[in-house]
């Protein structure tokens, strides 16, 4: 008989979809990016008018 | 209205950017859009962000998303914004984008794998740390399985990979309109895979480094 343990055992669980939640205890985000980044660059980008340019979120 | 948050800056800053950067100056042909539905790329980018973090969210016991679903909520805002276009009317790939946003997810998942790696080095070598994490970021690149590796594909992984992604768009039979749809926890999971698939090799290089000190 084929071997599908895995299957046959999900199945026979008794909780499904309904109440489904994920959850997870990776880091944050922003902590990761904080210490693994290298920072702001803002390095300049050309654009579809022909003009490069730098873009900044304060503009 | 709500704004970019200081973690979206810096994601767009030092990942997308950056590799927008790379993108345009390696190859005069491509280049950014303008606008975007009347946005600039990055808030563009960060509005499809939030809207699939959003959904993501929806069925997380905490308010934290996970970096593989993180990885794939940005693959997925990307490509839905199509930032690259040809420059002045060149001809690009057409998966173009596709391509861009899976390697943004995959240098996400590299920074969460390089702060696993050092963050013991915080409290004992916090400089050392910043030093290893710099080397890691630009000399280790993330790798997809190789043509060596096909099982029985006859194309390479990436291209079928980012293929599969271009076809996240399909234009509806009935409305004629583009449909996108792109599944946010599956694309998660393959993101999950490539993690894995890279772990050994960044492991390695992190031995080598720190010996070599």
């Amino acid at each position: 008989m084929l071997a599908v343990e895995g299957m046959l055992e999900a199945l026979s669980r008794e909780e499904g979809t309904e109440n489904y939640k994920n959850c997870n205890n990776d880091e944050d985000f922003g902590a990761v990016l904080e210490v693994c980044g290298n920072g702001v660059h803002m390095h300049k980008l050309m654009y579809s008018d022909g003009k490069e340019r730098t873009f900044s979120f304060d503009d | 209205m709500s704004q970019p948050s200081h973690t979206y800056k810096l994601l767009y800053y030092d990942i997308i950017e950056e590799l927008l950067f790379q993108i345009c100056s390696n190859n005069i042909n491509y280049c950014v859009q303008c606008k975007i539905g009347g946005d600039e790329p990055p808030i563009a980018i960060w509005k499809n962000f939030e809207a699939y973090k959003a959904k993501a969210l929806e069925n997380m016991a905490s308010s934290r998303l996970d970096r593989h679903k993180l990885a794939s909520c940005i693959c997925g805002a990307i490509i839905k914004t199509r930032p690259l276009t040809g420059f002045k009317g060149a001809k690009i790939l057409k998966n173009a984008n596709e391509i861009f946003a899976l390697y943004v997810g995959l240098t996400v998942l590299k920074y969460y794998m390089t702060n696993d790696l050092t963050k013991h080095l915080q409290n004992t070598d916090p400089e050392l740390r910043i030093k290893v994490n710099n080397y890691l970021r630009e000399n280790f690149s993330m790798k997809l399985p190789s043509m060596a590796e096909n099982i029985c594909d006859t194309q390479a992984y990436e291209k079928n990979l980012s293929y599969a992604l271009y076809r996240t768009h399909e234009t509806c039979p009935v409305t004629g309109k583009e449909c996108f749809h792109y599944d946010i926890w599956a694309y998660a999971k393959i993101f999950y895979h490539l993690e894995m698939y890279n772990r050994e090799a960044l492991q390695k290089l992190y031995q080598e480094y720190m010996h070599s000190l």
